[in-house]
Parts: structure tokens; C-alpha cells; sequence
């Protein structure tokens, strides 16, 4: 999934005036971003709007990129969580996340829980009813795989703070879902 | 797409290590993480819109907008119906609905907002939610019926254009509608045609059932745009061959040079030499090398080390000189011009001392005054002009001209490397790597920046190397450098240029790229501490190595070389892959160009960068900064941050905002609203401030949204002021007002000064105001647009305001140069065309 960073590199140096280049770009990182954006909106149109917005404005400000030290698609990771941060403000959630857990059988371990997709789409319906830099961080680590320091690059925190924010973040995920414990493990 | 990444996560096991409940909650989530749907056609149709914006963006240098919404009209999806509008577009949509790429190209028809089931329709427009239009394109309708051609007039009365602008219309033909701009449309605005549904009918008598709307947006003007100039292209000529691992410098009567590659292979980066020589003659000639020339046929061009001659200068419409005819490492000219050193290499390896008159005549070895031979020297300067300084594997030596005697400085560990060793152009001064100095560890690098407490056993020498040293933090007031352990130090070797109290270590210098100016004056580094966002550039006198500042807009790309010019105010930089740029201290950049250098020199004075590259000894020409007028010269180089301030607010590039943010400034990151697209820079006034305060450059600029399909566009009108501290431009004030939907009346695009001609027996200046909206002209009075200074008088025009439509430019002319302080005011009188007005006066400042 990852370009050879000196490749890379040299990719986006082209595509600041090779559309071609841009282009490999996109093809490489398409996935990543849709997937992103899929992830935290939950919806098909708005991960297609929100994926539209980000490679449009990629390209507008790709002239004036400049390389960071981190991977090409930190900076497109960024521009996502603004695009998605943008589309919430526009369309609050249409479902009620109470609903949704108010069905929640508190009484088998959460573990256990998640592996039914039906669980497991409660389980990311809790992830998205997290503060906004908490469902950030979990998105990114937990549906990315990113690197705690890449994460940081991208929401413009220290690693440590990303520690924190996925660790909080779990543990909401946890109280959201009614369980107060692990099975095993005391509060 | 599908992909599924479930293998162990390091991290998350680091992070719940004493959670294992936790764990295993985090690692179930993330392999149950859902895959996401995906219409199969929506990659290539956005790619292939990508593809379309990118040609024209990446080519002209405009950039683009948000462009049309490219997402599949797929009719077996009802969200997509109901996304694009009402029913009846969506019949559009399925009769459009084919390949991929066809399904893009039809788009623009979606977008109209329409409703007309199976009635008249426009059907496409050229301009539909287009974001870069050339301000002199027609917009044209395309009706889905003939239509009704009589009505030209009653059409025209019921168009309407925001921003107001002035048209005609004509039928193409019976189905398609042109309007035309009578003046150009205002460049980087976005504009809304709105066709009244009763205004338009069909040869059988049919209207529009609603409103058709379009909008679009027009392609930015140079002069608006956000983004600072592109840099000039440096203008290089070669003037003769070198090795590509050649060294460049400057010799007698300011001639550039090259050193012979294979001479060079342990000469550390360095800064130029010639610091002294005589004043530098014009531009070298292109290609003076003539083919008859040894220097054609040299090893030198065909970079074989082994055959390769020694150094060689190109005098200005002369034949080349060779100064020597065995390989040499470096070279240095003495302080009076008048004699040339070559560190020497002979052919077993090691190293002499040849200081020969300016014209290559009269060679004399000296050093090693006898046996045994001396080792390799990698790097020598002048110490006044009868003593030589000079690195060689072993430490630091110095020799005396008048006896030939000479004298250890300094010794490098047996773990050194010398490799890194930068010594100023004067002699006075050396840079060391961590690894050659005693006591230190190797080049490992730290992870973690740690204050270095450790005191290192720096040799004592004769000449001045202080025994003890302690490293301290160095600061500017925006950031704080932590050395490390791996990173070098700052050394006094001579008394020449005065002494450094103690020896510093230079906080993130374990980059090694590391250059003193031509005067020995400053120093500066690529900064390599593990806190650096980005890579970054410092510099500091050495007169006061504590006294740290960072260079503003240092390029992010990789650094791998380094020069400074005279007195630091200049810096090239060598990048990695490739690149040459040229920057003042302060930001701006004079010139920059793709080829791939390591060995950077300015010329005595400045005004030259000799650079190898590709095979050839280069020299560019380096341009002076724009702004040049002392009344000017004290802001220079903050346009250029301002300009890279807003770039940053569009792009939402936190960590450049924060870069560009003063230390106890209002946060820009959390004051910019997030969903910027544009953003220019509409007036700016610099005022020369206190003593205390400094020069201070107030700038009103325009952050826009542009309109989507649901909502309006909006705009706010920011007021940035930025300052000096330590040494560079930075924003030490912000107000951004809450974003406002456009609405009607007319815009300011932009406000600029022309200052008074030089000599003029009636000096006056002028102020432009350029509007987005066709004026008015009676609206233009006194009444409602003026200058008045920051106390709020009027200031006395010369003329009434004169109006240009075609340029939408209103000039207002005063007597002598517009006083600091002054404002433009746009009073709520003023008019466009269809009477709209500003909905508040609003106020830009201008001045000197």
C-alpha cells in the first residue's frame, strides 16, 4: 500500500505540473481516502462527495505543497478530516445513536459482541458518537492501521496526544456500549 | 478496496499492554472495521474530471476550484436522484447514464437547478459549475426545444448576473442561448446567471417551471492570486566542465572555479572561500571553454578522478587557468587577492600546501615543510594573508607564511572523521561535527533532543580552543533549540574576527549541513532536531551563536547543501532530489532552478551563485529582491509571508499556520473557518512603527466559500497584521469575521498605490480600487468611496474618481505619496448596475 517513499517523492514533485502524475497519485490513493471517508460517514454519497472534495482540493493546492517529512497521504488524510469535519456541520446524523443502543444485551463480554457484523456496526456506531477528535484518532488508527506519529502529522498533535485520544476513546467506546468492564477486567 | 489488514498492530499492543481487555476490544474492532460501498464507476469518472482539471490547472498555473459534482448519475440508485435535484432531472440523469466517462461529461447538465419533468429545460450550460473560466467566455444555454427568438429584449431584462455585469444576448440557434459579457468578468469571483422561468419560452408556448440557475466561478488574475509569485527561474550559464563531484568556488579577480572531483571526495560541504579576493568582474561568458582548450578534453568533463587535472578558474572572455596540475581539494584566496592556496593531493595519497600568485605563477609548496608527507587537506582558508588555516584527517593545523612554521589547532579523537568539518572563510572559526570532538560519541543520532549536560573534552590548543564547554539551549523568541549529543559544535580557531566566548554547540546541526557567509559573520545549518515539523533553516552571528533565528521559508524539501552570502543575508540551498533555490534571510526568494547541485558558492559580493551541476561549473545571476524603495524596504518579504499565510488558511495547512503564527498570537488554525476554497490578499499597508515595535504590515484579505448546489456562497474579510520577530515576518494579529453569505451589491477585489514618479515637479499618487461588479458611474462620488487617514479625516483628492467599466477600476488621485495610515473607504452610496449596494461601508488600508 505504500509508495517507495523516494518514488513518492518524486511523484508529487511531477504532479505539482504533470496531471499524468497526479493521476498515479490518485489511482494509489483512492482506496485509502474513500475508505477513510466511508468510514467516518457511513454513507456511500456523502464518502463519494467527501472523496470528490478532497482530491479536488489536493490538486488546487498541490503547487504549494511541500513535503513534510511525512507520507503524501498525511496530507490528503488532513484534507479528508476537514472535508468530513465540513460535511457534519452541514448534515447532523440522521440516526439516533440511543436507538441504536438501546438493544445492546449489556450482559455478554463487548469481545465477544463485536464479531457479528450486526455488533460491529453498533460497535463503529459508538466510535462515531465519540468527541470529534477522539472519533478522529480512533478512525485513523483503528480503520487505517496509521502509525500513532502519522496520526499526529494529520490532526496536528503530538503522538502522545494521539495515545490519548485512542485511549479515551476506547474506553468510551466501552461506557457507550453499556458494559462497564471487560469481562476479567475491574474498571 | 477490499483489503483487510489484520495483522498485528505493535502499537495498539504497546498502548492497552495493562489493559488486555481493552485490547482485545481495540483489535476486534479494528478487524470487524466495515468495508465500504463503493459504485464501481465512481473512481474512473472522478479520475477522469481529476484528469480534465488537472490539465488545465497544472498547465496555466491556475489554480482550480471545487468543480462540478462528478459522482455517477446512476439511475438504478434513487440517492442519486434525489441528491441531483427533483424528479425530472433524473431522466436526464438516466438517458445520460453510458460509460464512465460519459457519465462525467453530462454532469454539468445534472447540476442545472431545473425542474422541468418533461417540460422545457436548460439543458447544459459551458459554465456550469465550472471554477476557472476565462473572464472574456460567452455562457451559453442549451435549451432541451427550440425556443422562441423574438423576445431578445424582454429576455435581456429578465437575465440576471451576481456580481451585476452587463451583457447582451443573442439565439445561436434556435436552441441555444449566448450571453456575452460586455467587459471582461472579474477575474477569481464567482459569479450566478439566473434565468427567470417566465422570461424564456419554446416555439410551442412552453415555460420553465422554475428558475434555472448556474453558477461558476472565474479563473483567478496573477495579481490576486493567494499564492506568492512562483520564484524567477535563476538565468545559469556554464562556463566550463567540472567533475560532478567537483567543489565550486571563487578565485583571483572574482573568476569561478571548480576543484577536481576526485580530489574532493572527503571535502566536507562548505561555504564559499573567496571571501576577499578582488571585486568579482561581469557575468562569466557562456561556454568559455573553447574546444581547442585542454580544459575541453580535461578529465575534469569526462568525471574520470583518476586522470583528472587540478583546479581551474574561467576568467571573465578569458581562457581558462589551471592552477594546478595535480588534483586539488580546495582552494582559497588570500584577504589582498593577491596569492592562491591549493590543497594539493598527490598521487599516494597525501597532501601539500601550494599558495602561487593570482595568474597560477610562482608555486610554493608551504606545507609540510619537509618530510614526512603531510596527510590529505580537505578544507584551508586565509588567516589574514600571511597565515594558512587548514583540516587534514588528523585536527585543525594553522601555518605560518613568513617561516613555514606550523602548528596544531586542534586534534581530532581517533574516532573522527573529519569528513564534516566547515571552516570559516576567514580562518577564525570551524565547525565540528559531534564526532570530532573528544569525548563525544560517535555520529549516532538521538531520538530525543536532551539538553546536553555532559560537559565535552574539547583538546586545548594554543590557539584559543577553549578547554570546557557547556551546551545550552539557544532560543528565538518563537521556538526554543535543544542541542543533542550528535550534534556539532562552534569553534574558535584564531583570534582573527574576534572570539567565541565558548565553544556552542549548534542545536540540530548533526544534519551537517552547515555554512558560514563569505565575511565569517554568520553561520548557518539545516536544523535536524527531532521536534522539527519541518525541515528548517537557522542561522546565527558568530559573534553571539546563541542568538538563533530561524530563516522564514527555508524550503521543506530535503537540504543538502548550503551557502551563505556575505553577511548571511542570502541563502542557496541545494535540494534533494533536486533544485537550487535562492532566498533572502527574510523569505523572499530571488531565483530557483531543477539542477541537481551540491556545491554551492557565492561570489565575493553576492551577486553570483557558481553551483556544479550536471557536468558543468554554472553561474547564475542573483536577482535583488523586488521591493527596493526605502519607503517599501522595511516591510520586504512579509508580502511574501502574507501570501503564504492565506495560502495556508485555503489549504488548511495547520502546521504552516502555525509556523507563520507569532508565539502568543491568536491561533489561526482555530480562527480560519474549515471550509475555506479561495482566498487572496485585497489591500496592505506598511508602517515603519517604533523603535520598541517595528515595521508592521496590515493586510485585509478575503476568505470566500464558494457555493455548492445547497447552500450560497460566503465570504469573510480578515484583517491580518503581522510583524517582526526575530528577524522574520510573522502574523502577531488576527481578526477573521464570521463568514457571510455574499449576497448582492459590489465587492472590492483588491486596492493598490502608485507612488509618485521619481522627479516628478507634481508628484501624486494614485489609488485603484478594482470592484467584481459592473458600477454605477454616478454612484462614484465623493460620497461613497474616499481616503481618509487612520484619525479619520478626509483626504483631499487631486480629481474626482475616475471610473474605468472596462476594468471595473475606480482611481482616486492625491497629491504626494499617500500618507501612512490611509484607508479606503467604501461607503453604502455606491452602486452597482441593478442597484445593488454594499450592505456596510467597509475600510482597506493602504498607504506606504
Amino acid at each position: 500500500m505504500t509508495l517507495p517513499r523516494a518514488y513518492e517523492d518524486q511523484l508529487v514533485e511531477r504532479a505539482k505540473s504533470d496531471a499524468d502524475a497526479f493521476g498515479e497519485l490518485y489511482d494509489h490513493y483512492f482506496g485509502q481516502i474513500y475508505r477513510f471517508a466511508y468510514s467516518r460517514t457511513r454513507d456511500q454519497d456523502a464518502a463519494e462527495e467527501v472523496t470528490q472534495e478532497v482530491f479536488m482540493k489536493a490538486l488546487r493546492a498541490m503547487p504549494r505543497y511541500r513535503p513534510s517529512g511525512h507520507p503524501f497521504s498525511s496530507w490528503l488524510y488532513q484534507i479528508s478530516a476537514n472535508a468530513i469535519a465540513d460535511h457534519f456541520r452541514q448534515r447532523r446524523p440522521q440516526a439516533s445513536l440511543d436507538a441504536a443502543l438501546e438493544i445492546v444485551d449489556p450482559a455478554r463480554p463487548v469481545a465477544e459482541r463485536v464479531v457479528e457484523s450486526a455488533e460491529a456496526a453498533r460497535v463503529w456506531a459508538a466510535i462515531d458518537s465519540l468527541p470529534e477528535q477522539q472519533r478522529t484518532a480512533m478512525t485513523l488508527k483503528l480503520g487505517e492501521d496509521l502509525k500513532l506519529a502519522q496520526i499526529g502529522e494529520i490532526m496536528g498533535k503530538s503522538e502522545g496526544a494521539v495515545k490519548l485520544l485512542v485511549h479515551r476513546g476506547m474506553i468510551g467506546v466501552r461506557q457507550r456500549l453499556g458494559v462497564s468492564a471487560i469481562a476479567g477486567e475491574p474498571l | 478496496m477490499s483489503e483487510r489488514r489484520d495483522r498485528y498492530d505493535p502499537e495498539l499492543a504497546e498502548l492497552f499492554g495493562d489493559e488486555p481487555g481493552l485490547l482485545e476490544l481495540a483489535q476486534r474492532v479494528r478487524e470487524s472495521r466495515p468495508e465500504p460501498d463503493l459504485d464501481p464507476r465512481f473512481p474512473a469518472i472522478l479520475r477522469a474530471r481529476l484528469m480534465e482539471e488537472a490539465r488545465t490547472a497544472l498547465t496555466t498555473g491556475h489554480a482550480s476550484r471545487p468543480a462540478v459534482d462528478v459522482r455517477p448519475a446512476a439511475a438504478p440508485r434513487c440517492r442519486f436522484r434525489a441528491r441531483f435535484g427533483p424528479r425530472g432531472l433524473a431522466a436526464w440523469g438516466t438517458l445520460a447514464v453510458g460509460a464512465a466517462v460519459a457519465a462525467a461529461a453530462v454532469v454539468a447538465i445534472l447540476s442545472l437547478r431545473a425542474p422541468t419533468p418533461g417540460g422545457l429545460a436548460v439543458v447544459a450550460s459551458n459554465v456550469s459549475h465550472q471554477q476557472a473560466v476565462d473572464p472574456h467566455q460567452a455562457i451559453t444555454l442549451s435549451f432541451n426545444q427550440p425556443m422562441d427568438e423574438q423576445n431578445q429584449q424582454s429576455v435581456l431584462a429578465a437575465v440576471k448576473i451576481q456580481p451585476a455585469t452587463q451583457v447582451t444576448i443573442a439565439w445561436k440557434t434556435p436552441e441555444t442561448l449566448v450571453i456575452t459579457p460586455v467587459h471582461p468578468l472579474a477575474a477569481d469571483t464567482d459569479y450566478q446567471v439566473t434565468i427567470p422561468k417566465t422570461s424564456v419560452q419554446s416555439q410551442d408556448g412552453q415555460t420553465l417551471n422554475a428558475d434555472v440557475t448556474i453558477d461558476f466561478g472565474t479563473q483567478p488574475a496573477a495579481t490576486l492570486s493567494p499564492s506568492a509569485s512562483p520564484a524567477p527561474v535563476l538565468e545559469a550559464a556554464a562556463v566550463g566542465p567540472a567533475a560532478s563531484d567537483g567543489q565550486a568556488f571563487w578565485g583571483p579577480a572574482g573568476a569561478p572555479g571548480v576543484t577536481d572531483g576526485s580530489a574532493v571526495q572527503t571535502t566536507p560541504v562548505t561555504a564559499p572561500s573567496a571571501t576577499a579576493s578582488a571585486s568579482p568582474t561581469g557575468s562569466p561568458t557562456p561556454s568559455a571553454t573553447p574546444a581547442s582548450s585542454p580544459l575541453a578534453s580535461s578529465p575534469a568533463s569526462s568525471a574520470t578522478p583518476a586522470a583528472a587535472a587540478g583546479a581551474v578558474v574561467f576568467p571573465d572572455g578569458q581562457a581558462p587557468v589551471a592552477l594546478s596540475s595535480m588534483p586539488a581539494a580546495a582552494v582559497a584566496v588570500s584577504p589582498d587577492g593577491f596569492n592562491v592556496a591549493l590543497a594539493v593531493t598527490e598521487p599516494d595519497g597525501s597532501g601539500q600546501i601550494v599558495v602561487e600568485g593570482d595568474d597560477g605563477s610562482q608555486a610554493n609548496q608551504v606545507w609540510p615543510s619537509g618530510s614526512p608527507p603531510g596527510s590529505a587537506v580537505t578544507a584551508l582558508a586565509w588567516d589574514g594573508n600571511n597565515r594558512i588555516v587548514f583540516v587534514t584527517s588528523q585536527g585543525i593545523d594553522a601555518v605560518n607564511l613568513s617561516n613555514e612554521h606550523s602548528e596544531q589547532l586542534y586534534a581530532f579523537p581517533s574516532a573522527g572523521t573529519a569528513s564534516g568539518v566547515v571552516l570559516a572563510p576567514n580562518g577564525g572559526y570551524a565547525f565540528l561535527p559531534a564526532s570530532d570532538v573528544a569525548g563525544q560519541p560517535g555520529p549516532t543520532s538521538t531520538a530525543t533532543p536532551a539538553p546536553a549536560t555532559a560537559t565535552p573534552t574539547l583538546t586545548p590548543t594554543p590557539s584559543g580552543v577553549s578547554a570546557s564547554a557547556s551546551a545550552s539551549p539557544v532560543a528565538t523568541p518563537s521556538a526554543t533549540y535543544i542541542p543533542s549529543a550528535a550534534d556539532g559544535w562552534l569553534v574558535t580557531l584564531a583570534t582573527a574576527g574576534g572570539q567565541i566566548p565558548s565553544p556552542t554547540q549548534l542545536a540540530g546541526s548533526s544534519s551537517g549541513v552547515v555554512a558560514f557567509s563569505g565575511a565569517s559573520d554568520e553561520v548557518g545549518w539545516v536544523y535536524a532536531g527531532d521536534e522539527a515539523e519541518v525541515p528548517s533553516v537557522l542561522e546565527a552571528p558568530v559573534s553571539d551563536p546563541s542568538a538563533v533565528a530561524q530563516v522564514p521559508g527555508a524550503p521543506t524539501e530535503s537540504i543538502e547543501a548550503l551557502a551563505l552570502d556575505t553577511h548571511g543575508a542570502t541563502l542557496a540551498y541545494g535540494l534533494d532530489p533536486g533544485g537550487i533555490e535562492i532566498e533572502t534571510a527574510t523569505g523572499v526568494v530571488l531565483g530557483s532552478t531543477a539542477d541537481v547541485a551540491r556545491s554551492l558558492a557565492f561570489s565575493p559580493d553576492g551577486t553570483q551563485l557558481a553551483f556544479v551541476a550536471a557536468g558543468s561549473l554554472d553561474v547564475a545571476e542573483v536577482q535583488p529582491g523586488s521591493t527596493t524603495s526605502p519607503a517599501t524596504s522595511v516591510c520586504q518579504g512579509a508580502d511574501q509571508v502574507l501570501s503564504r499565510f492565506v495560502g495556508d488558511q485555503v489549504s488548511h495547512d495547520q502546521a504552516g499556520l502555525a509556523a507563520l503564527t507569532a508565539p502568543g498570537a491568536s491561533s489561526a488554525v482555530q480562527l480560519t473557518p474549515a471550509d475555506i476554497d479561495r482566498g487572496y490578499v485585497i489591500s496592505s499597508e506598511c508602517t515603519g512603527g517604533s523603535a520598541a515595535s517595528g515595521p508592521t504590515l496590515t493586510a485585509s484579505a478575503r476568505l470566500i466559500v464558494d457555493p455548492t448546489r445547497t447552500s450560497a456562497g460566503r465570504l469573510t474579510d480578515e484583517t491580518v497584521v503581522l510583524g517582526q520577530s526575530g528577524g522574520q515576518w510573522l502574523v502577531t494579529g488576527l481578526s477573521v469575521p464570521p463568514l457571510r453569505v455574499q449576497g448582492s451589491g459590489p465587492h472590492v477585489l483588491s486596492v493598490s498605490v502608485t507612488p509618485p514618479a521619481k522627479g516628478a515637479l507634481n508628484p501624486e499618487s494614485a489609488v485603484t480600487i478594482t470592484f467584481d461588479s459592473d458600477l454605477d458611474p454616478s454612484s462614484v462620488t465623493p460620497g461613497s468611496l474616499w481616503l481618509e487617514t487612520s484619525g479619520g479625516q478626509t483626504i483631499p483628492l487631486l480629481d474626482q474618481a475616475a471610473y474605468d467599466p472596462d476594468t471595473r477600476k475606480v482611481t482616486l488621485t492625491v497629491s504626494g505619496a499617500v500618507p501612512a495610515g490611509t484607508e479606503v473607504v467604501v461607503g453604502t452610496a455606491i452602486s452597482d448596475i441593478d442597484g445593488g449596494h454594499p450592505p456596510a461601508q467597509v475600510l482597506y488600508p493602504v498607504g506606504s
